[in-house]
């Protein structure tokens, strides 16, 4: 063995000493044994810090740590300065990627013979899991329409909640649905896509309103007419 | 009864009036025209086959018009329908 120690440079007594100043050499060595152990264990991070199955230890500051708890399920670890340990467990960001997709076809008719906003029946609700993600909303609407004289429109609106984020007039001739030739049915599949940022974490729910621009000449639409199915697709895209 | 058969008999007795109502049922009508009088189930039920009665005398005249109107002519329905192409 080396004299003194390779790596605490602990000074051994030699032959000579022990037989010339045992008890004092031996006081030396155990002094300079217990400071190193101190010194050791100051520098230790104690196992006792850690609670739980995937606890981390962090850093709060130069040399001092604490514990981070470990995070909920398909979280991941992200960086957040105003965090005790400079780290917190947050979901996923989305980076454009769909969140979550609900979609419903439709197939109660409804007659709509007003110039008044109607339900269509085509409503569906999406939850988003985070204010700052878009809703792309799909509607493809079958819609049948008839009048006995000339020009027959349909307008419509697309509604999230109580508020409408797109209208198509049915003035000006300028509508969401249009037929033309009198006394001819028309029944067609008109489409609505948009892209909304509704902002919330609460439950939104999409419906589609119909109106007719003339109610003269038994003029009506039908949605939905004959069970033909309309659909509503919702996808939740992250930011 | 279907929806248009339903609307139709609505037109005949308030004409003009603006409403909706969901899988051929009445009892979803909605009535938009506060200003007039919104006809009863029973009243539109019993207005139907009348609207319909007068819908196919109105096919028929128009038939018997048209027949007649080819015989004066002289012509047959597939000589007018040539001379309109």
């Amino acid at each position: 063995m080396a004299n003194p120690t390779t790596n605490y440079g602990f000074v051994m007594p030699t032959p000579t000493d022990l037989v010339t100043d045992l008890p004092a050499d031996f006081g030396v060595f155990g002094q300079a044994v217990d400071t190193q152990m101190l010194t050791n264990a100051n520098a230790a991070i104690a196992k006792t810090i850690v609670d739980a199955k995937g606890d981390l230890i962090a850093a709060t500051a130069a040399d001092t740590v604490s514990r981070l708890a470990v995070g909920a399920n398909n979280t991941v670890l992200t960086a957040d300065s105003t965090a005790a340990t400079g780290m917190k467990w947050a979901a996923p960001a989305g980076g454009g990627k769909v969140l979550q997709v609900v979609s419903a076809a439709i197939t109660t008719a409804t007659t709509i013979a007003t110039t008044t906003m109607t339900d269509t029946a085509i409503t569906l609700a999406i939850t988003p899991t985070s204010a700052t993600s878009k809703i792309l909303v799909i509607i493809s609407a079958n819609v049948y329409m008839t009048r006995s004289e000339n020009n027959e429109f349909a307008g419509a609106r697309l509604l999230r909640d109580a508020t409408a984020v797109v209208t198509y007039s049915n003035s000006g001739f300028v509508g969401f649905f249009a037929g033309g030739i009198s006394s001819q049915e028309n029944q067609h599949t008109a489409s609505i896509v948009y892209l909304d940022s509704p902002a919330t974490t609460s439950a939104t729910t999409y419906k589609v309103q119909g109106q007719i621009i003339y109610t003269a000449d038994s003029a009506s639409s039908i949605w939905q007419r004959n069970s033909n199915p309309s659909t509503i697709t919702l996808m939740e895209i992250g930011a | 009864m279907n929806s248009i058969e339903i609307t139709a008999a609505i037109r005949h007795l308030v004409p003009n009036a603006e409403f909706s109502f969901t899988d051929n049922d009445l009892s979803t009508l909605k009535w938009d025209s506060t200003e007039l009088t919104k006809p009863t189930i029973t009243q539109i039920k019993a207005a139907i086959p009348i609207v319909k009665a007068a819908q196919e005398a109105e096919i028929a005249a128009k038939a018997a018009t048209k027949a007649a109107l080819l015989e004066r002519l002289g012509i047959t329905a597939d000589e007018a329908a040539l001379l309109l192409s």
